[in-house]
């Protein structure tokens, strides 16, 4: 059977209705959870970003220098290695270079000597003398 | 309970002190008129009953910032009307339905809802209720049940008196020619 069909003659409150002391409880319940939201944002204060943010800094400064420690000595004990190898191998080639030979790819102005020098040499004095 | 005015909560709130007595004074105040504004759009009472804890609690949070440019029970009603939106937009997206099997899951809510006291006739005018789009059922049931004043509505949804009347009369049609065909 319709019933009711024109708005106007339908009541206008509202049909739902609360359980029991709903509104004296959704008071307290409020309050719990904005004592458990104050609690947890207190907590969260001591790990905030003011104090998280300059710990994070420290320590990650810390790892790059710890790190670059690190790097810098395997490095140096890695050119030691090389210089003594080259230094081995210039040697080397140095004895087997004849002097004549390396002085013509010398530029002129290298090798020109003093006349006291020159005397020295063509006399054939001991060279640690003359570099003396 | 004693009245306060807005412009004497609003100075009470300057003192940070004073800032626990105004919430809970508007907690006295509000807490029956939102939940029913709450229920009447969510149908549920226990998702009403989440909406409203959660509409106060963004009201504690809030409260600091409120400057009084509006009045405490429109800007209360905004926080409210925008919490149960989001709570109809979560939902939807949680069970990936369209917009309009919201209103089918509200249908289904109502037809399951115990805390409902209404006869057949109150059922099936909210049943009609639901087959509005959401933002006119919120308006329809601001004008029709809450008997609020159009500039009041207006204040609340950000929508012209004009648009509100108009909208109003539509639903009020729409309702209408639902009830004679059910």
């Amino acid at each position: 059977m319709k019933q009711n069909t024109d708005i106007k003659k339908l009541d206008n409150t509202t049909p739902f209705r609360v359980p029991d002391n709903y509104f004296t409880q959704l008071k307290s319940d409020i309050h719990k959870r904005i004592e458990n939201l104050n609690f947890n944002s207190k907590l969260l204060e001591y790990f905030n970003l003011k104090t998280v943010a300059p710990a994070f800094v420290l320590a990650s400064l810390s790892l790059i220098i710890i790190w670059n420690t690190i790097i810098n000595i395997k490095l140096k004990s890695k050119s030691v290695l090389n210089d003594e190898i080259y230094a081995d191998i210039v040697d080397f080639e140095i004895e087997k270079i004849d002097e004549e030979y390396l002085f013509e790819f010398l530029p002129e102005e290298d090798y020109s000597f003093t006349d006291d020098i020159e005397y020295l040499i063509d006399n054939n004095t001991d060279y640690d003398l003359i570099i003396e | 309970m004693d009245k306060y005015t807005d412009v004497e909560l609003l100075a009470m709130l300057k003192k940070n002190e004073k800032r626990n007595f105004v919430f809970n004074y508007i907690i006295n105040l509000y807490q029956e008129r939102i939940y029913w504004h709450i229920r009447k759009i969510l149908i549920s009472h226990e998702d009403a009953n989440d909406v409203t804890q959660n509409t106060f609690i963004k009201v504690f949070e809030n409260l600091s910032k409120f400057k009084g440019q509006s009045k405490i029970y429109t800007w209360m009603y905004k926080i409210a009307t925008n919490e149960s939106l989001s709570f109809l937009k979560k939902k939807r997206k949680y069970f990936f339905e369209p917009l309009h099997k919201v209103s089918s899951g509200l249908l289904s809510n109502l037809k399951s809802e115990k805390y409902f006291d209404g006869n057949d006739a109150e059922r099936k005018l909210q049943e009609a209720t639901l087959t509005l789009p959401t933002k006119q059922r919120i308006a329809f049931n601001m004008k029709y049940f809450d008997k609020m004043k159009y500039k009041q509505i207006s204040e609340i949804l950000g929508t012209s008196v004009g648009a509100l009347k108009a909208n109003y009369h539509h639903a009020k049609n729409k309702i209408q020619e639902f009830l004679k065909e059910n």
